[in-house]
């Protein structure tokens, strides 16, 4: 249920984001989100593309660092008070966010929000006990 | 089989006795010839009190003053001349970065009792004519090139001239023309090793067996590294231009250190503040004496390299002396914070902690404290999702290397192929300090 995330080393250079961008497009990749984790010395860039595997590669090729880990998508109900009530049950359930984004796009009008824990399994199933809607990799390809 | 493990069997066999008579008697014509032509070091000796006659023997070298890289600055360009230049057939040339250049002379004997050297290291590497020797190393003023170069001549196998650079020509040469040993420095090895892979091809691709790397200090790790990305053996080779250039001394099978070519070069070890002679064992700077060269007969020369010597029977069945590998050039030293640190004491720890040989050192001061930046590529298998994560990989890299050399760095973690790749001697450090003097 879990989506495929990319997770990318960056230098802390001019142009290194545009250069995997470029790489990406070059090689026909969308992206539905993006996101940055910066220090003072490097970067590690998130990214969901509509082909993960096909990503990877383009950037492996390229000898950019980069991996694929897990994480979790769900839509909210884009109204004040939508993520909180979402995130008050995730820390009722004892699930930790490492991290968290959001989509480029909507579903159906809600909000969709991307989650980094350590166990997707547990996240996943809390949110779908409480009624939220989960969002799987093909869901983000539809986007 | 035993005739292909040497390449002159009855001199580095030779029984250890014989072979100090051998050098005492070169010794005593060697004096005399550097006397009678060399004014500078004439002056040297009649300044201690020191004529050729008291050197009977090897016993007798401790007698004679050393000869230091700033002589050979200051009688540059032909002042250890010994041989009119007519009689020179040809010059090569240390780099110069710390300072002037040395220029080295060399007559035809000169230039084959060098080549023989090279030659026993390649004998000693495996090689035979059979072999196809590429040699990578810089040609040119460099003694790399031109020195192994003609060794592989000498071993009659066929020789590959390609010096260093384009890279990719050198493996699509390796490959079509099935070199068997590799000849380059170590740095460079390991860019040819990386290249590799990136070229979609892996150790059981190519036809080497061996490699001939020296030129620059290297650690055991790196002689990992390089062996299993290029699937072979590697041997250490040592020499400076000063004294000849590669082959002064080489590894045999044992790889128990580097066995000094003894019937042309005597090795002593000296305390380098004192100048005393230190017994054999004793960790101490390096002196080569030039037995045999007619055009730049340097002797007692104080090379700056710090190691141990051993003369105890080496199974290879040489009986010249061996050289433990020196952990670096004095010039490569870098006194940080008051203390001594070498390269290859960070190189260590980084590839024993299993990160790249690709890495730079710079220095540079601050408020008035000198600081450590180490800059290390991150390799794919290591790569961690978190900023905790790489983080804490940085941390941990800094507290080995605090305690490898007793100061606390700041350890970098950078992209792939953001470390300039070095084709002959790697670069390692840049001392910023220097730019506020």
């Amino acid at each position: 249920m879990s989506i495929k995330q990319l997770s990318v080393f960056v230098g802390n250079e001019k142009g290194s984001i545009a250069d995997i961008a470029e790489m990406l497009s070059n090689a026909g990749v969308n992206l539905r989100a993006m996101t940055v984790a910066d220090t003072v010395d490097f970067g590690i860039l998130r990214l969901i593309a509509d082909d993960t595997s096909r990503a990877l590669s383009v950037l492996k090729n390229e000898g950019i660092i980069a991996g694929v880990t897990d994480a979790t998508a769900f839509a909210v109900p884009d109204e004040p008070g939508g993520l909180a009530r979402v995130l008050r049950i995730l820390s009722e359930g004892g699930v930790n966010i490492e991290y968290m984004y959001s989509l480029f796009a909507r579903k159906d009008g809600k909000a969709c929000i991307v989650v980094r824990t350590a166990d997707c399994a547990k996240t996943e199933q809390i949110l779908k006990d409480a009624g939220i809607e989960v969002i799987d990799g093909d869901g983000v390809k539809e986007l | 089989m035993n005739e292909k493990r040497y390449y002159q069997k009855e001199i580095e066999t030779m029984p250890r006795e014989q072979l100090r008579a051998l050098q005492s008697e070169k010794l005593v014509r060697q004096v005399r010839h550097v006397y009678d032509h060399v004014p500078y070091y004439r002056d040297l000796m009649d300044k201690k009190g020191v004529k050729p006659e008291d050197i009977r023997g090897v016993d007798d070298l401790h007698l004679l003053p050393f000869i230091s890289k700033e002589d050979l600055r200051e009688t540059y360009p032909t002042g250890m001349l010994a041989v009119p230049k007519a009689d020179c057939v040809r010059i090569q040339s240390t780099s110069g970065t710390t300072g002037k250049r040395v220029i080295a002379y060399y007559t035809q004997k000169d230039l084959d009792l060098w080549e023989d050297c090279c030659a026993r290291a390649i004998v000693a590497a495996g090689g035979s004519r059979e072999d196809v020797v590429q040699v990578s190393y810089g040609y040119g003023l460099f003694t790399g090139g031109p020195g192994l170069n003609g060794g592989s001549h000498k071993v009659g196998s066929l020789t590959l001239p390609m010096s260093s650079g384009n890279t990719e020509r050198q493996i699509q040469f390796m490959l079509d023309l099935g070199a068997t040993i590799l000849c380059c420095t170590p740095s460079y090895a390991a860019y040819i090793g990386e290249t590799l892979k990136e070229m979609g091809y892996g150790p059981d691709d190519i036809p080497l067996k061996a490699g001939i790397f020296g030129a620059e200090p290297w650690t055991q790790e790196i002689r990992e590294n390089i062996e299993n990305t290029l699937g072979i053996k590697a041997y250490d080779i040592y020499g400076l231009t000063e004294i000849s250039g590669p082959g002064v001394s080489f590894e045999c099978e044992e790889q128990r250190g580097m066995h000094i070519n003894e019937d042309h070069f005597i090795a002593e070890i000296i305390d380098p503040n004192t100048g005393e002679v230190l017994p054999e064992g004793t960790k101490g700077e390096l002196v080569f004496t030039c037995l045999d060269k007619e055009a730049f007969p340097v002797l007692r020369y104080r090379t700056r390299d710090i190691c141990v010597l051993s003369s105890e029977p080496c199974s290879c069945g040489r009986t010249h002396i061996r050289m433990q590998k020196p952990m670096g050039r004095s010039d490569d030293m870098m006194i940080i914070r008051g203390v001594n640190v070498f390269p290859s004491q960070i190189e260590a720890v980084l590839l024993k902690k299993g990160y790249s040989p690709n890495y730079m050192i710079e220095v540079d001061r601050k408020n008035n404290s000198d600081t450590l930046d180490v800059f290390v590529e991150l390799t794919p298998e290591q790569f961690a999702d978190t900023v905790r994560e790489i983080s804490a990989m940085e941390r941990s890299l800094e507290s080995a290397i605090h305690t490898m050399i007793g100061i606390s760095p700041k350890v970098r973690l950078v992209a792939p192929k953001t470390i300039a790749r070095s084709e002959g001697k790697a670069v390692r450090v840049v001392d910023k300090r220097k730019l506020h003097d």
